[in-house]
């Protein structure tokens, strides 16, 4: 993973083609999640995607999806009222973030290009401008809070206690990667 | 801890009444420099005082980064949520 400033505050993010293919994945397992919690199809319309007035009464059973859509509240009520009220806009927000990223990274059509395979596999350039930065933050957070609530990270210390376990260590490194990537983006957009 | 910033926000709400609050909850995931960025992306606020306030949501474990009329802390608190950070509304005076 590299980055390059290009004009007008643009960053292009530059990832070897397996990089790019594992974020890509990532992205469509948040798109898969969130498709699980969303009781409605994604209206075409981003606008009215993004205003749409639903959701469910009670904190997801799912910690990731708990993670994503936290009470808004500490008490219960409060909480379930708001909830119902705003999740299903929330949700339709994430969806197109991580749409929109998976998009721009195209490794589906890349895969889907006949002479894949007989050459070496090529970087994916991937041009970020202002307006989009947000996008791409959004959504390597949503990915890093989803994998964290799998990996049951809780509390500053869990990352070390994981680090020293074989069966976890590989998800670690992918989560460690995603703030690599998103602290890169973050120190480039600061500095421009 | 008097914070000069968050004060002149009380003060331009005093006309809605009671008080609420935008509290952000200290997470291992996200981090500092993702937070403070989302605090000077979504308030406006100035490098110096988002930092400010994300040392304060890390070590006391949460802040007050908004106070106001209740619409405008669930507002805040829906685009936080957005965002990926852990945020409540609260009753001001009720912690």
């Amino acid at each position: 993973m590299r980055l390059f400033p290009v004009q007008g505050g643009t960053i292009r993010l530059r990832l070897d083609f397996d990089e790019a293919h594992l974020l890509d994945q990532l992205v469509r397992q948040l798109i898969d999640l969130l498709h699980s919690h969303s009781s409605t199809e994604l209206d075409p319309d981003p606008l009215f995607a993004s205003l749409e007035v639903g959701g469910s009464d009670a904190l997801p059973d799912d910690p990731a999806l708990a993670r994503l859509f936290p009470n808004a509240y500490e008490g219960e009520d409060a909480a379930s009222q708001f909830r119902r009220v705003t999740e299903q806009g929330l949700l339709n927000r994430k969806l197109q973030d991580a749409v929109e990223v998976s998009t721009a990274l195209g490794v589906g059509s890349l895969l889907d290009d006949s002479d894949y395979g007989n050459d070496e596999p090529t970087p994916v350039e991937v041009d970020i401008a202002p307006d989009e930065l947000p996008v791409w933050l959004r959504t390597l957070t949503a990915v890093r809070l989803a994998i964290a609530a799998r990996l049951e990270i809780m509390h500053d210390d869990d990352a070390v206690r994981l680090a020293a376990d074989e069966e976890h260590r590989g998800t670690l490194l992918v989560y460690d990667w995603l703030a690599a990537i998103l602290d890169s983006l973050l120190r480039m957009h600061a500095n421009d | 801890m008097a914070d000069p910033a968050v004060r002149e926000q009380h003060a331009a709400d005093t006309t809605t009444a009671p008080t609420w609050q935008t509290v952000v909850w200290d997470d291992p995931v996200n981090l500092m420099s993702y937070v403070t960025y989302v605090f000077q992306a979504h308030f406006g606020f100035a490098r110096v005082h988002a930092e400010r306030l994300m040392l304060r949501v890390h070590e006391s474990g949460s802040a007050v980064v908004a106070e106001g009329s209740r619409e405008a802390m669930e507002m805040h608190v829906e685009a936080l949520h957005g965002y990926g950070l852990w945020a409540t509304v609260r009753q001001s005076g009720s912690a």
